[in-house]
């Protein structure tokens, strides 16, 4: 009997394939959240956590693992994210990153997938193109609830796979130089946006989904471009009409020459390989230090005659 | 406007410049350039991207942050050519220009 | 160290189809893949852009072996790494299910041929693959000088993620 048992229709290695992968989660809101409680569920063994905020007040109506206690300790949303892995699983690969994604691109570069939780298109753009860079496949998930007047709401959302080399996020139409354009005008301030936690249990739900049939072989066939909408109205995730018109469009955004990073240079890297090693084999080699304790001690039995 | 042309005037300025793409569209790389920050010359890696980006006409993107110097505000952080990057909110840019021209009147953010 | 090669499905194929195709003489066929590269650490990641066939006449007519690609094909490979500042990969096909190995007289080749490209574009690795029906193995010099590591982990890129590890 295995605690995976349940799961064992996902694919006679699924155990293997999902506890050996590396999963990159940028934001650990409301939706990262869950994402991350459901990954720790799963199986998935190895995360880089990235966020830089800690858990406030009016984060406790949806962050997920997040308690009262957090509000007093200030306690980070990486901390909580990693708490709620370490619950889940014995010896999960972690590193959590208590900063901006840009501080955190030598360790996102080694995910299998990234997933987006952000607040901003410009910070989408910019993640999903490292993302493209390193042909990593990139998430995305986004949640809004819409004032319509006369105190009526519409909670929407999506969920985007930008595969690359299939369509993106501007292919989608969800990044514009107009939206871009409205939010640098505010400076980036996302505001305090209304958020709520089942819309983000959906979307994020979904999100596991796709990440499980991108690591395991359950599914036969499964898309490599999806483009979900939700209306939280109605209740409904369904697929945009992109998502059939796009289907074997080549992305123009990220062309494949722009693939690795364009500053690379492999005689730089053999030096900070060596450099690494001749570090590596100073640290081995140094003696030993010796506690406080020890010396005390050992004085103490000299003088003992011990 | 003709990308060659434009990257060899500021190869001109700055032999080390390289030309480099993201999204493709031409991008500048400009290693430990210097320009005048404040009362003071400092030297950085520069990177102008003379075409539309994060919301912005044309942008420059500094390899450090110059918080308060000069006019330039609301410096941000970003991940172009897979390196980290800052900008500051420097609206009086336009595209329409020679990229000589463009890199003087971002500069004058920090001026 | 790890040295991780990714490459799309998409590409992946491209390249089967291609060596897949027959030639008049040659047993086998031969192509090139560029590839940009990024660091982790210490930590390679080759990351494959394109796929270039070697043309049909750019084979020579050696019986005793599967294939034999001639100067200009070398030629047009090392123009490739200069003009573009990429890395670039030998590639070919032994077919059949499994890990594939580099047979001697590949080995022999590529210790002749791949360190010329550091002459041409030293700032980039350069390397060959053979493929089997279903797998990859990789040999890469980070050094014109020094001899190859072993490509350590393959990531073919689609739905769903095909991941595997050679160490």
């Amino acid at each position: 009997m295995n605690r995976f048992d349940r799961q064992s229709f996902l694919g006679m290695d699924s155990e293997f394939k999902l506890g050996a992968a590396t999963l990159g989660l940028v934001g650990l809101g409301g939706g990262g959240s869950h994402i991350v409680q459901q990954s720790g569920h799963l199986g998935i063994g190895g995360y880089v956590l990235v966020d830089p905020d800690h858990s406030t007040e009016t984060n406790t109506n949806r962050l997920v693992g997040g308690t009262l206690a957090d509000l007093e300790s200030l306690t980070a949303k990486v901390a909580i994210a990693e708490r709620l892995i370490r619950g889940l699983q014995e010896r999960p690969r972690i590193t959590p990153v208590r900063d901006t994604w840009h501080n955190a691109t030598a360790k996102l570069k080694r995910c299998e997938i990234i997933v987006g939780a952000v607040d901003s298109f410009k910070e989408r753009e910019e993640l999903e193109r490292f993302a493209r860079r390193h042909l990593i496949p990139y998430i995305d998930i986004g949640m809004d609830i819409h004032e319509l007047g006369g105190k009526k709401y519409l909670i929407g959302g999506q969920v985007i796979l930008s595969m690359p080399g299939k369509p993106c996020l501007r292919c989608c139409g969800l990044i514009t130089e107009e939206r871009l354009a409205m939010e640098a005008n505010k400076y980036g301030a996302a505001g305090s946006r209304p958020q709520v936690v089942w819309s983000n249990g959906v979307l994020a739900s979904t999100v596991v989904g796709l990440i499980t049939q991108l690591l395991t072989p359950w599914f036969n066939n499964p898309p490599d471009f999806v483009y979900l909408d939700y209306d939280g109205n109605r209740g409904t995730l369904t697929p945009n009409d992109r998502m059939e018109l796009l289907r074997n469009k080549i992305c123009p955004h990220h062309p494949p020459e722009e693939t690795g990073d364009p500053l690379f240079d492999v005689r730089e890297f053999n030096r900070h390989v060596a450099d690494l090693a001749l570090n590596k084999s100073k640290f081995s080699s140094a003696p030993p230090a010796t506690s406080l304790w020890k010396t005390i001690w050992a004085g103490i039995a000299r003088a003992l005659g011990l | 406007m003709d990308a060659r042309a434009e990257f060899a005037a500021i190869q001109a300025l700055h032999p080390s410049a390289s030309l480099h793409s993201e999204g493709g569209n031409p991008v500048v790389l400009l290693p430990n350039f210097k320009f005048r920050a404040g009362d003071k010359t400092v030297a950085m890696a520069l990177l102008l991207h003379p075409s539309p980006h994060s919301g912005y006409v044309t942008r420059l993107f500094f390899e450090q942050k110059l918080e308060g110097v000069g006019q330039s505000q609301n410096w941000t952080e970003h991940t172009v050519l897979s390196r980290k990057w800052w900008a500051p909110s420097w609206k009086e840019v336009v595209a329409e220009q020679s990229w000589i021209s463009m890199l003087g009147a971002h500069l004058r953010a920090v001026a | 160290m790890t040295i991780q090669f990714k490459i799309t499905r998409h590409l992946l194929e491209e390249v089967r189809r291609d060596l897949a195709r027959p030639h008049r003489y040659a047993h086998e066929r031969v192509g090139f893949i560029s590839s940009g590269l990024s660091s982790a650490e210490e930590n390679l990641l080759v990351l494959a852009r394109t796929y270039r066939a070697v043309a049909d006449g750019d084979y020579l007519h050696d019986p005793s072996v599967g294939a034999m690609i001639g100067p200009d094909a070398i030629r047009k490979a090392l123009q490739w790494a200069l003009s573009e500042g990429v890395a670039v990969f030998h590639v070919h096909t032994h077919g059949g299910i499994g890990r594939p190995g580099f047979s001697n007289i590949d080995l022999r080749e590529q210790a002749k041929f791949v360190p010329n490209f550091f002459q041409i574009a030293p700032q980039c690795p350069h390397g060959a693959l053979v493929l089997s029906n279903n797998s990859v193995h990789g040999h890469i010099w980070l050094d014109g000088d020094k001899s190859f590591e072993i490509v350590t982990g393959f990531v073919e890129v689609g739905a769903p993620l095909n991941i595997w590890s050679t160490s």
